[in-house]
């Protein structure tokens, strides 16, 4: 009955309630679409730098990830792959030897990214072949390159024509070699158009004099969340005074400081619709206190208790707010989609700033239910604490003075 | 043994000039009395019944309602003496809005945890008694203010109180529906013995009282017995 009671008294004034679960709503909207969006951003900067680059997490010799050099490579000794395969929740393990190289033509020389790397595994981890426009893709023992295709345009290069490489090998060798391009890379991350230079494994050692050796094991985990623990596992698996384990929360410690502090801006806004439903459900509450202060009198001389009355005022305050949280996730859940399948384009201008970070001028929504989560527990949340005055003041009615008015 | 008894009741409300709203009223009320509180307005009939109602303290003096001294509960041992002993009728608008006739006498009941067939039961049967068997599923607003006050009544029977307490029930009714309503409360008295004490200032329910109990002041100033044909 008390429940039955909460329910009508909600629809009393319906036009208010309807207002009020109206402006929830709506609140709730924004709020999800703003956190979907700007979740949405960090997942493609995360999986445009991370996921298809630098794997979540790596294993190098002790010490590289500080000084990158070549002498600082790790080198690759029988079994240490079926180790770090071994992991449950390890997916791929992908070896690459990298290291800054002077690319030249004679008269034309730029500094590019050389890239020795394992054909198969690494268009496992980051999907390569999808990024040849013209040529083709290396196999493992083919001697040529494949460049990124800006590399390319600025050289005045085209496939068939010859590269040279030049640089610092293993423990100071000189490193010079000249291949033919057979492949133009495109990248998301125009960056990477202007530096790419990628070279079978093998022929990447042979050129820098270290055989058997390798700058990274880059790796694919189940999800992005397990990286804690696989790079926990890992240091007791693995002899931490030869290798150092990192995940790309240390490695890509620029991204993640710019997406926390990209996230704690947003609180405010949040905070700001926060206050709307705030404000909304108070007001509600507190008019209906007082509208109903003679019944309330009513009530309590025949004999219900104020907790009674209390608990039927909360509950019409939590059946409102439950029922705009839900409505809001109804249409919250297949916004998310949506927009994470045809993501909003932010304009020419945009992409120009967007590209400073290496991503691409999008707007994808996050489809993380955990925001829409998030959005319904706070709302709840909130209608408790916001209830306390007014369920004070139920509490502190006095029958025949509440009559009395 | 009386079911309410006042022994030097008092009650002063401290404004610019303290006015002693009651001063000072000795009473028994026995079971099945029939008894109405007459005087101008302002002479404390609303305070006196709501003191004895237990919705109000006293300055000074004692209740019992049967052997209970009510001075001496809390505000929340009041809550659960009045839900058991006491039936109320207001003047007007004493249903909850939002529950039908049966739902608001059912709702007492609910209250006192009883049985869903002892509700049930109550329930229908009481509001044949008032005369409103039809009107069960109907809410307050769709009611005349005559059937609010039946539905009030039977509400206020059906926790089985000891008496119950009507204060100015007629002062918003018609004739016919005033008449109608002592109609009903006579009858319950007569024929169930339920002890009714009621505040008026109306003649024609004054002519239809076997007790009257006149105020001045705060004072009783006459209490009369008679005997009428209640038919
Ligand atoms: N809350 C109050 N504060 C001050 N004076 C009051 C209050 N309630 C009633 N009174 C005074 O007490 C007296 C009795 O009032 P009341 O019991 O309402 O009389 P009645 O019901 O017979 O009209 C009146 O003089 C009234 O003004
Ligand atoms: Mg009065």
């Amino acid at each position: 009955m008390l429940f039955k009671m909460a329910w009508r008294n909600l629809w009393r004034k319906a036009g208010r309630t309807a207002i009020t679960m109206t402006s929830i709503f709506f609140a709730v909207i924004i709020a999800v679409f703003m956190r979907s969006t700007q979740e949405g951003v960090y997942d493609l900067m995360i999986d445009n730098t991370v996921k298809f680059y630098r794997g979540y997490v790596q294993v190098h010799q002790n010490g590289y990830w500080d000084e990158q050099y070549i002498d600082n490579t790790l080198f690759n000794e029988v079994g240490l792959e079926e180790t770090i395969l071994a992991h449950p929740d390890v997916k791929l393990l992908v070896p690459r030897l990298e290291s800054p190289m002077m690319a030249s033509t004679g008269p034309n020389s730029r500094f590019c990214q050389l890239v020795g790397f394992d054909p198969e595994r690494e268009d496992a981890l980051v999907k390569l072949k999808s990024k040849l426009i013209e040529g083709e893709y290396l196999g493992p023992d083919d001697r040529g390159i494949m460049v990124g295709h800006l590399l390319a345009e600025k050289m005045k290069l085209q496939i068939g024509d010859t590269l040279i490489l030049l640089g610092q090998g293993y423990q100071g060798q000189q490193s010079y070699d000249q291949y033919p391009i057979k492949g133009l890379l495109k990248f998301g991350s125009p960056e990477q158009n202007k530096r790419m230079v990628y070279l079978p494994l093998k022929e990447a050692q042979y050129l820098l004099s270290a055989p058997d050796r390798l700058t990274a094991f880059a790796m694919d985990v189940t999800n992005r969340r397990v990286t804690d623990k696989v790079v926990a596992d890992l240091e007791t698996k693995l002899d931490t005074g030869t290798y150092e384990v990192m995940d790309w929360k240390v490695m890509d410690k620029d991204l993640l400081s710019f997406i926390e502090a990209d996230r704690a801006g947003g609180v405010v806004t949040m905070y700001i619709l926060y206050v709307i439903i705030a404000f909304g459900i108070f007001g509600t509450a507190l008019m209906m206190v007082s509208e109903r202060q003679y019944e309330f009198g009513v009530q309590i001389a025949i004999g219900m208790k104020k907790r009674q009355l209390a608990f039927v005022l909360l509950l019409e305050m939590v059946f409102m707010a439950l029922m705009s949280v839900l409505a809001g996730s109804l249409f919250g859940i297949p916004m998310q989609h949506y927009f994470n399948r045809n993501p909003i384009y932010l304009g020419d201008d945009m992409a120009q700033v967007y590209e400073a970070f290496n991503i691409e001028a999008i707007l994808p929504l996050s489809t993380d239910p955990g925001i829409l989560i998030d959005q319904g527990t706070t709302v709840l949340f909130m209608t408790f604490v916001i209830m306390i005055y007014p369920l004070y003041k139920v509490f502190k009615v006095k029958p025949i003075e509440a009559m009395r008015a | 043994m009386s079911i309410i008894k006042t022994k030097n009741l008092r009650k002063t409300y401290y404004g610019v000039v303290p006015v002693n709203a009651v001063n000072g009223v000795n009473l028994e009320i026995q079971k099945g009395e029939f008894t109405a509180i007459v005087g101008p307005s302002g002479s404390g009939k609303t305070t006196l019944l709501n003191i004895i109602g237990g919705l109000d303290k006293a300055t000074g003096g004692n209740v019992w309602v049967g052997d209970q001294d009510i001075s001496q509960l809390t505000n929340n041992e009041l809550i659960d003496f009045r839900l058991n002993n006491i039936g109320f009728v207001f003047q007007a608008y004493n249903l909850i809005p939002v529950l039908t006739a049966k739902e608001n006498v059912e709702f007492v009941m609910l209250l006192q945890k009883r049985s869903k067939e002892e509700r049930e039961a109550r329930t229908k049967e009481l509001l044949e008694a008032v005369g409103l068997g039809e009107l069960v599923d109907k809410r307050p607003s769709h009611m005349s203010g005559g059937q609010q006050q039946r539905v009030a009544v039977a509400r206020a029977l059906a926790p089985k109180p000891t008496f119950i307490l009507a204060d100015e029930p007629t002062a918003n009714l018609d004739s016919q529906s005033t008449a109608n309503l002592l109609d009903i409360m006579a009858d319950l008295n007569r024929k169930e013995n339920v002890t009714f004490l009621f505040s008026t200032h109306d003649q024609r329910v004054i002519d239809r009282a076997r007790r009257v109990i006149t105020l001045e002041d705060g004072m009783i100033v006459k209490d009369e017995r008679r005997e009428i044909q209640n038919a």
